[in-house]
C-alpha cells in the first residue's frame, strides 16, 4: 500500500462529496459586506441629503450635483477597495503556490 | 520513511496533497481540508506549511483567535518563514490588534523582499492596514 491511499482512507468520499459546509463569515466575506453596507448607506442617504438641502433653500440643482459627487465618490472607494481586495487574494494564492512548488 | 506512520510519501504527493487541501479550503469545503492539512504535519518535514494551511482555514471560517495560534506554531518551526508571518499579519489585522499586524507584516516584508514567498502578501495586507478600512 502506498502512502498515498493510506492518507486518503483517513478522510471519507462522503466528506470530499458533501455540500460546502456553511461557514461562519470569513474575514474577507465579512469585510467585503461591510464595505458594501457603507457604500449601500451613502447611497441610500442621497436622497435624504437632496432634500434637506432643498429645505434650507438651496438651489435643488447644487444638491443634484453634490449628490453626483458623492455617488462618484462612494463608487470609487468602494473599486478601489475592492482591487486591493482582490491583489490581496491574488498574492495569497501565489505565496501558497510557491509554498507548494517548494513543499518537501 | 515517516517517523509516526509507516509509510512512504514521494514529495510529489506531499505537494499534491498540499495543493488538494488549499483548494479544499478555497471551495468551503473547511473540514476535509483541515484533514489533509493535519495529514501533512504527521507526514511533512516543514511543519510550518501545513500549520499555515490550518490557520488559513481557520481564518476563513472567520476564527482568527486560532489562526493565530496556529500561525504562531508555524513561527515557531520556521522562524524565518516570511509566508509564516505574513498570514500571521493578516490574522492579527482582522483581529484588530493592529500594531502587531504592522511588526508581522514588517517582518515578513523584510523577510521576503522579492515578494514571492509572502512578502508580496505582506505589502498589500500593509497597505489595507494602513487605509484604515480595518478599523
Amino acid at each position: 500500500m502506498t502512502g498515498i491511499s493510506r492518507t486518503q482512507s483517513d478522510f471519507s468520499y462522503q466528506q470530499i462529496s458533501a455540500q460546502p459546509e456553511i461557514p461562519r463569515e470569513s474575514g474577507w466575506s465579512k469585510f467585503g459586506r461591510v464595505v458594501g453596507d457603507v457604500a449601500g448607506g451613502v447611497l441610500g442617504k442621497l436622497p435624504i441629503v437632496g432634500s434637506s438641502l432643498s429645505n434650507m433653500g438651496i438651489d435643488p440643482s447644487f444638491s443634484k450635483q453634490e449628490d453626483l459627487i458623492r455617488l462618484q465618490l462612494a463608487i470609487q472607494q468602494q473599486t478601489q477597495t475592492f482591487s486591493t481586495i482582490s491583489n490581496i487574494n491574488k498574492a495569497k494564492h501565489d505565496a501558497a503556490m510557491t509554498a507548494v512548488r517548494n513543499f518537501k | 520513511m515517516n517517523a509516526t506512520l509507516p509509510i512512504h510519501v514521494t514529495p510529489e504527493e506531499k505537494r499534491f496533497l498540499l495543493e488538494t487541501g488549499f483548494v479544499l479550503r478555497d471551495g468551503d469545503r473547511f473540514e476535509p481540508a483541515l484533514v489533509v492539512f493535519e495529514a501533512l504535519l504527521e507526514l511533512a518535514e516543514e511543519k510550518h506549511v501545513p500549520l499555515v494551511g490550518i490557520g488559513s482555514v481557520r481564518f476563513a471560517q472567520g476564527d482568527f483567535d486560532g489562526a493565530i495560534e496556529a500561525y504562531e506554531e508555524a513561527i515557531g518551526f520556521a522562524p524565518d518563514n516570511a509566508l509564516a508571518h505574513a498570514h500571521l499579519g493578516e490574522a492579527l489585522a482582522f483581529g484588530k490588534h493592529f500594531e502587531e499586524a504592522g511588526l508581522a507584516l514588517d517582518k515578513a516584508i523584510q523577510l521576503d523582499p522579492a515578494g514571492r514567498d509572502g512578502g508580496n502578501m505582506a505589502k498589500m495586507v500593509r497597505r489595507l492596514l494602513e487605509s484604515g478600512l480595518l478599523a
